[in-house]
């Protein structure tokens, strides 16, 4: 019982966030563009068929962006042509420090799911007036 | 100098293939044009599926006649990325049109569609004559 429990507590540890989707089934990895502005970043991910509550979105102690989404969908089973798998969603990128972590903010409308990360303020270009 | 340009390309193609051979691998057709359908053949009805992440129904037209199914519409950047530069993009933008053949008969006049979480589903009922029928066994 107690080696059980320790195995057990041992898992939850050490399981990171890509660990934990990868025993869920398999994992895609979804189309993203990326855009960036003067002051912000957005990251769109295509995540057909998931539901708001779904997705799980990230920093990990590598200071990534993680990206995990769990399908709504159930498959018929009688296919007889086919293009695209059902599965859950997974993707990852590296963010650069000029990004302020803590304010991340994402919605998820029809599949398509919207990050936007803004610049911490010291990162932001400063316009410089030229006086005279 | 444009010769340049297309060997980055060339060479980022090659990396997001290599990349797709371990994160992608089977999900979607290489060659397949958006938007990536499955197609599914049940007792009743046939049911064709398309991931059509982004758009609503207002921005997608089926239409079906002489037994071939067409998904058409058009498809644009979210109003947020105005007056932001693309620094990845492996999504398609633009106008997009599938079509499908369905190879039995159908009643096309109780076609039905539906449209939930970017994932379109078609359902078109068997006719009548072509629709499994079960027979009874009479006893003598």
């Amino acid at each position: 019982m107690t080696a059980e429990l320790e195995k057990r507590e041992k898992q939850e540890v050490g399981t990171t966030a890509a660990e934990k989707l990868r025993h869920s089934g398999p994992a895609y990895s979804p189309d993203v563009d990326i855009y960036v502005s003067d002051d912000a970043a957005l990251f769109l991910a295509e995540l057909p068929g998931v539901n708001k509550g779904d997705v799980t979105i990230e920093v990990d102690e590598n200071q990534s962006l993680v990206i995990r989404a769990r399908t709504a969908c159930t498959e018929p089973e009688n296919a007889v042509f086919r293009q695209y798998q059902v599965g859950n969603y997974y993707r990852a990128f590296q963010l650069s420090d000029e990004y302020d972590k803590e304010k991340i903010a994402a919605k998820l409308e029809n599949g398509l799911l919207e990050v936007s990360i803004p610049k911490r303020e010291e990162s932001k270009p400063k316009r410089i007036e030229i006086n005279a | 100098m444009l010769w340049n340009l297309d060997v980055w390309r060339e060479m980022e193609r090659l990396r997001r293939d290599m990349d797709g051979l371990f994160t992608n691998y089977g999900r979607t057709a290489a060659s397949a044009t958006y938007p990536l359908i499955n197609v599914y053949d049940g007792r009743d009805e046939v049911m064709v599926t398309a991931e059509l992440p982004g758009s609503t129904k207002e921005d997608v037209s089926i239409t079906f006649s002489d037994s071939v199914l067409t998904i058409s519409g058009k498809r644009i950047a979210p109003q947020s990325v105005r007056n932001m530069t693309a620094v990845r993009k492996e999504r398609t933008e633009g106008e997009f049109g599938k079509t499908v053949n369905i190879p039995t008969k159908v009643d096309a006049n109780n076609i039905s569609a539906s449209f939930s979480n970017g994932i379109l589903s078609i359902r078109l009922p068997k006719a009548e004559e072509v629709k499994p029928k079960t027979i009874a066994i009479k006893t003598k």
